[in-house]
């Protein structure tokens, strides 16, 4: 007989309202299956079938019939190599070179910053994420602007016009200049996770390393760099796959010596309506980011987590630097005024001149930010603080970046607790993996995909394009990597015996979330939010195909001004912009602490 | 699956098209469906048109409707919307300027979601404009009958020209300032211009992309042109099919500069002071940065086999558009007042005062490098060259077949 | 083993951080071979000065010498690093290495050193062995109990073979049971290894257990350093008194009467005749008395004080009992399992001689040298 209780509907149903984690995994894990992997089937689709460009090549064909040739045109015909295999191997040397660099700069700079008695350390940790919230190609614009030779003609770069020397092509342009300004922007990623893990390593490890008789170097060497190792691996990942589909500066420090990456095939290819080449390219992209997953987390083994939960976390007395500590100030600060400051000087003293390219002071005017609409200025634009379109751009700039970071951060939180609370079931593996999946997209494509699910409406879905709410849904779902992880750290952190007791108490699922796990996780749900309005609001390769002029974005607009050659508006724009994002993650530090490093420190 | 249904049809139409024609405008617009056909009826387009055009009752009917909305690839448009509001009050302008491979793009995209939120799309884009706008009902071409008669056939059909513009090549008028330095398209193939010829990217300026493939279309020209040039017949390279592809060739393997601006290419070629700078290859509206960025370009006038590439920019009705007599003025005001005779004196600043009046939407494309397609409104100053450059016109036809293979060859050189 | 036996000695030792005193003027001498327990609450400075000794932290004043060599001195400006001070040390966490396999974490320090290799897995055998984890060599820390980690702490000890031991509170985390097999081991292990050994604990059972000398500390200041005996039958002050022995001692505020020739002391409750009171000029103090000194019976005696039974707590070899008189509360230890109804009376005997007198201002002892 029987002896357990019988589960009678009524039972199950409250069992449902006051732990509904599983339902709310399978309804994320439907929700997310419909706007990540739709967007995967359909590219994959098109990948294989006539699109209306092909007809050129088969002029009898029917659009949309099946067919290889995208497939034998991108791997094997005569196009191949500059299709395909020539831009690859850039990408993969591009990408291996940033990844090398900015892991050095940003991990290096880590452990200036929390280990050691650096000078100004508090400072310069400040500024690090900085060159993150600025466009990924305005550094390309200011090396232009400072190295360009005269290959291509017109106004010299500043270097030129103040040496008169010529540098040399391969230093202006292409490989070289592409690795360093890339580096310098993604570095970001690098320090934060390696800074996060450094706080959180157990400093007695490295204690009993010196008890040891360890020296300091072997010490680093043996215990503290192993100890890293996943945040290291993390970060070497993260960074990978973003550079392999980063369109903006390859493409402007690329394009005079006809050097090629991935991303900017795709684009050219997509912009040209031939989804065929860009569909397949993109593919190829996904599935480099997936097979790169894939060796980094078999290097990393099983010993995934090293972070020791003792609660003491790191307490040690800093490293004194020495003898170096001068020179590594200087070397500091030297890095982060190239990296911060110096671009947007640049930014701003374009802004200012009246004939672009013409650096001596009498060319300076303060028309492009605060004069009239006059014929007499190209495109007679009015300065950008009299400039409606500029104050439209902002509010939805703005708008895109705040509902954005609410909508995703509230995700991010429901799906970390749907994935932590059923963890270790096939549903949290799931849902773990498809929330992550959207960052292996490169940006340009997921765009062109959303336009294409959106043209109709699925289901409860309405057809969306042309809305506001497509650029929310689709800025929300490239960022629900973040915020899925920042949720998740955040719940790991709240056991489970915390809502117990409330549940023993009688306090249902609702009032729960509500006063206990959504203050418990402020810091994780800032930082999510934090870095989903910094990315929203510099975002472009995402969301330039979906972009109408009711919606219009600041990055748009920049897009637009650089494309008609208006650089003193770029400028100026490009300008606001980046102080807007600098005031919002000092705002939220003020009041929320400083969340992005507590987001990579409860791995 | 309705629509693919549809466009199989007219893919089957075209191809009947194509192996008629070659290269003509041969293409046929095909019956348009049901709720289309009905609100042609309404708005009295396509075939429901009537002759003569009621442009009273249109008027009426334009401010009863409100509102007018374009896409339009060029910025310009806005201004002149805000200028067509000022003598039509009562109708609201909005226009996106979306660039020309969104403008098609949107459009698409839109009304395949059965979206029609648009008047009037104007762009350029030949192949796409004629063979994936208007050829599947998507445009419909309206011409307002009070300007038909100064307006050429071919720039009325199939789709009408708003304006005509031109790709052709520019030189530094400081360095030579007497005469150009080429007389003939194959010196820029030389190694005196090795690297030194500058281009907006044609894989991202659809301009520079028809004027590359014009160049390819005419094959024979360029063959001759050759021979004159050198007095030889001209050696084929290894794997290139015919002599516009080898003057494509040889150009880019001259170590040809590509950029990401238009401008920066004519600021490359035309700003002052340089010792050795290169020439242009791009848009002919870049000659007014003489005027307003100081700039010393100069045109190659005289050019064997040719001078200028004429694109057009068309307009049109869109499909269902929600507004549609409003369009219809718009587009007459596009055009420039009738009161327009060939020996109008029109003065600078072109978008104010009498010129600017009798312009109307013509004045914010009223300079040099830009030609109405009315054969009776005086060229601007600076662009009285026009008629004395030897011209092709881009082939929506040519573009359509045979522009991806000119982009498969591009891709293909271009790469290191 | 291979070492001479060193002496640790700590003079005039003080530690801020920022503006907290950590550890305020500390003196200790450790004979050679000696185990030396710090004993206090959290919070008192017993693992700064660990970490003093060990190099972890650097002391604002004083001077450090393990055996005869000066490692600290502020006054001369000598700073030895931990990494050449030759101690081992045991953190209270165990600070295994998680990526390193057991022999690993055992062997690092000597691989590191010039001690050859047919040595090294001499030592990870025999320390293995001594802490009865042989065969787990090639195990990982995640892969062991909480036991078996402090265990693998305890070998790399060994294995270092350090003349210095410095040991914080490494029985702290595991359960009940264990801690007090490992009590037995600690000793056991302390008299094989002959190394000088400072031990760290707020458990005073583990001080009087294992010590040569208890130093018992609190706020960063000494308040007493002695013998086990001595901590527990002479306390120098309330605060000892009250922080060594389990269950509490008995304190109880009393006045001293004369009457005639006679003395007597006022507890409250009760009075009792006392005699030998010379150092006592004083009307009022503290008295304190061990639970375990009063003598407890469950029929009636006569001359002994009756008193009503609060609570009863058998605890298996003994019985804790609280009983009232007046507003007077006593805990009273007797040895057996006893039983008992809550309000029955009880007859006590308390023997005056057991106590201790505590100045009720200062809380120091008024005869510390009074023999128990």
């Amino acid at each position: 007989m029987n002896i357990s209780a019988k589960h009678t509907f009524s039972f199950r149903v409250r069992r449902l309202i006051n732990t509904p984690e599983r339902l709310l995994a399978a309804f994320f894990l439907v929700l997310l299956v419909f706007l990540v992997l739709t967007p995967l089937v359909e590219i994959i689709r098109d990948a294989l079938s006539i699109q209306s460009y092909d007809l050129a090549y088969f002029p009898d064909a029917e659009e949309g019939s099946f067919t290889l040739f995208h497939l034998k045109r991108v791997f094997t015909g005569r196009l191949s190599k500059a299709l395909f295999y020539q831009p690859m191997m850039n990408s993969l040397i591009v990408g291996t070179g940033v990844t090398l660099l900015a892991v050095v700069i940003g991990s290096g700079l880590a452990w200036l910053v929390v280990r050691t008695d650096l000078p100004f350390r508090v400072f310069f940790g400040s500024m690090a994420v900085i060159p993150y919230m600025m466009p990924s190609w305005v550094l390309a614009l200011a090396w232009m602007t400072l190295f360009k030779n005269d290959r291509l003609g017109g106004a010299t770069g500043i270097f030129t016009y103040y040496t008169g020397l010529q540098l040399p092509d391969w230093f202006s342009y292409g490989m070289f200049p592409i690795i360093i300004c890339l580096a310098m922007h993604y570095y970001a990623y690098s320090y934060l996770l390696v800074s996060g893990a450094l706080m959180t390593v157990d400093s007695e490890m490295e204690e009993a390393g010196a008890i040891c008789g360890l020296s300091r170097f072997k010490r680093l060497l043996l215990i503290t760099m192993p100890l890293l190792l996943p945040a290291l691996g993390s970060a070497v990942v993260l960074t990978f796959i973003r550079i392999l589909g980063t369109f903006g500066t390859p493409a402007l420090l690329g394009l005079p010596v006809r050097f090629y990456t991935f991303s900017t095939r795709i684009y050219t290819s997509l912009n040209a309506r031939n989804a065929g080449d860009g569909y397949v390219l993109a593919l190829v992209l996904v599935a480099l980011a997936i097979l790169f997953i894939y060796i980094n987390s078999r290097v990393l083994g099983v010993r995934r987590s090293f972070v020791t939960v003792t609660g003491k976390g790191f307490r040690q007395n800093p490293i004194k630097l020495g003898r170096w500590r001068t020179p590594l100030t200087v070397l500091v600060g030297l890095f982060t005024f190239s990296v911060v400051f110096l671009p947007l000087l640049f930014l701003g003293w374009e802004s200012l001149l009246l004939h672009p390219g013409e650096y001596s002071f009498d060319n300076f005017t303060l028309h492009y930010w605060i004069g009239q609409a006059s014929d007499d200025y190209v495109h007679g634009d009015a300065g950008i603080l009299h400039n409606d379109q500029i104050l439209a751009a902002l509010g939805n700039s703005l708008k895109l970046g705040f509902s954005a970071a609410m909508i995703n951060g509230l995700l991010g939180l429901l799906i970390g607790y749907a994935i932590v609370r059923t963890r270790g079931s096939w549903m949290s593996k799931s849902l773990e993996a498809t929330a992550f999946a959207p960052y292996i997209f490169p940006s340009i494509a997921l765009g062109a995909i959303y336009i294409g699910i959106f043209s109709t409406s699925h289901g409860p879905f309405p057809a969306l394009y042309g809305t506001f709410a497509l650029l929310v849904l689709i800025t929300t779902v490239k960022n629900l990597p973040f915020t899925s992880r920042t949720g998740i750290a955040a719940l790991l952190q709240i056991d489970k015996s915390l809502e117990e007791a409330a549940r023993v108490q009688g306090i249902g699922w609702l009032k729960r979330m509500l006063h206990i796990i959504i203050p418990m996780s402020t810091s994780g749900l800032v930082a999510g939010m934090l870095l989903t309005f910094i990315t929203a609001m510099r975002e472009l390769s995402l969301i330039i195909l979906i972009l109408t002029p009711s919606t219009m974005v600041m990055t748009g607009l920049i897009f637009g001004y650089q494309s008609e050659d208006q650089s003193q508006h770029a400028g100026a724009v490009t300008l606001i912009l980046v102080l807007i994002i600098i005031i919002a993650n000092i705002l939220v530090r003020r009041f929320f602490g400083d969340s992005l490093s507590r987001l990579t420190q409860s791995k | 699956m309705q629509v693919k249904q549809k466009l199989s049809a007219v893919v089957v139409s075209l191809v009947f098209a194509f192996s008629a024609a070659g290269i003509s405008f041969a293409t046929e617009q095909p019956p348009p469906p049901p709720e289309m056909d009905a609100w042609l009826k309404a708005a009295r387009l396509g075939s429901y048109d009537t002759a003569p055009q009621d442009w009273a009752e249109i008027g009426r009917m334009a401010e009863k409707e409100g509102e007018v909305i374009i896409y339009s690839a060029s910025s310009r448009m806005a201004k002149v919307a805000k200028k067509f509001m000022e003598k039509y009050p009562a109708i609201k302008v909005t226009s996106y300027d979306l660039g020309s491979v969104k403008t098609i793009e949107k459009t698409i995209r839109e009304q395949d979601a059965k979206l029609y939120s648009a008047d009037i799309i104007t762009t350029g884009g030949s192949g796409q404009v004629v063979h994936e706008l208007w050829a599947k009902n998507r445009l419909v071409n309206f011409v307002p009958d009070t300007h038909a008669a100064q307006i050429p056939k071919e720039y009325q059909e199939p789709v009408l020209v708003r304006v005509l513009e031109a790709v052709v090549f520019m030189y530094n008028g400081e360095v030579y300032p007497d005469a150009p330095p080429v007389k003939n398209i194959w010196e820029y193939t030389e190694p005196k211009y090795k690297g030194k010829v500058v281009l907006k990217d044609p894989m991202q300026s659809l301009t520079n992309f028809m004027g590359v493939a014009t160049l390819v279309q005419h094959a024979d020209e360029l063959a001759a042109a050759y021979k004159n040039h050198t007095g030889k017949e001209l050696k084929l390279s290894e794997g290139v099919p015919d002599a516009g592809y080898e003057f494509l060739y040889r150009l880019m393997h001259n170590d040809i500069v590509i950029t990401k601006s238009g401008s920066k290419s004519a600021a490359a070629s035309g700003k002052a002071g340089q010792k050795n700078p290169p020439a242009f290859f791009g848009a002919m509206t870049y000659y007014r940065y003489n005027f307003s960025k100081g700039l010393v370009n100069k045109l190659v006038v005289d050019l064997d086999p040719v001078a200028k590439i004429i694109y057009p920019t068309y307009m049109g009705i869109a499909r269902q558009a929600p507004h549609p007599n409003a369009a219809k003025l718009f587009i007459a005001y596009l055009l420039g007042s009738t009161e327009i005779t060939a020996d109008t004196k029109l003065e600078p600043p072109y978008k104010e005062g009498k010129s600017g009046e009798l312009l109307q939407g013509l004045s914010y494309y009223y300079e040099p490098g830009s030609k109405s397609p009315r054969d009776n409104v005086p060229l601007p100053k600076g662009g009285e060259a026009w008629p004395n450059m030897k011209a092709w016109t881009v082939d929506p036809m040519f573009m359509w077949k045979e522009g991806p293979k000119v982009r498969d060859f591009w891709i293909q050189e271009s790469s290191m | 083993m291979g070492f001479d036996m060193q002496a640790i000695k700590l003079t005039g030792i003080r530690k801020t951080f920022g503006h907290e005193v950590a550890v305020e003027k500390f003196d200790l001498t450790v004979n050679p071979g000696e185990f030396v327990t710090v004993l206090g609450p959290s919070g008192c400075g017993k693992s700064t000065i660990l970490r003093i000794i060990a190099g972890l932290e650097e002391p604002d004043q004083g001077e450090v010498l393990l055996g005869e060599r000066v490692v600290f001195s502020h006054e001369k400006g000598i700073t030895v690093v931990p990494e050449d001070r030759d101690i081992g040390l045991i953190f209270q966490s165990y600070a295994l290495w998680p990526h390193m396999t057991v022999a690993r974490n055992i062997t690092l320090a000597l691989k590191n050193s010039k001690v050859p290799a047919v040595e090294i897995e001499e030592r990870l055998e025999n320390a293995l062995k001594m802490v009865q984890l042989e065969g787990y060599g090639k195990r990982f820390p995640s892969e062991l109990s909480g036991g078996q980690q402090q265990r693998v702490a305890v070998a790399r000890l060994i294995a270092m073979q350090s003349p210095i031991l410095l040991m914080d509170e490494p029985l702290s985390n595991l359960d009940a049971m264990l801690r007090t097999d490992m009590r037995s081991e600690m000793k056991r292990l302390h008299r094989k290894l002959n190394a000088t050994t400072i031990y760290v604990t707020h458990d005073q059972v583990e001080a009087l257990t294992l010590s040569d000398v208890v130093v018992i500390m609190n706020d960063g200041v000494v308040q007493q350093q002695a013998t086990p005996y001595d901590i527990y039958h002479h306390p120098a002050n309330l605060f000892v008194a009250e922080f060594i022995g389990d269950p509490r001692i008995n304190m109880l505020p009393g006045g001293i009467r004369q009457e005639n020739d006679s003395t007597y002391i006022d507890l409250g409750g009760f009075i009792l005749p006392f005699q030998d009171v010379p150092v006592l000029k004083r009307k009022d103090v503290i008295v304190t008395i061990r639970p375990e000194n009063i003598e407890l019976s469950m029929s009636e005696k006569p001359d002994w004080l009756v008193m009503q039974l609060d609570t009863v707590q058998p605890m298996g070899s003994e019985t804790i009992m609280q009983v009232s008189i007046g507003k007077i509360l006593l805990t009273v230890t007797k040895s057996g399992f006893f039983h008992m109804d809550v309000g029955q009376s009880v007859w006590l005997k308390i023997d005056p001689a057991y106590f201790n007198f505590f100045d009720p201002e200062t809380g120091i002892n008024l005869n510390p040298n009074k023999k128990i």
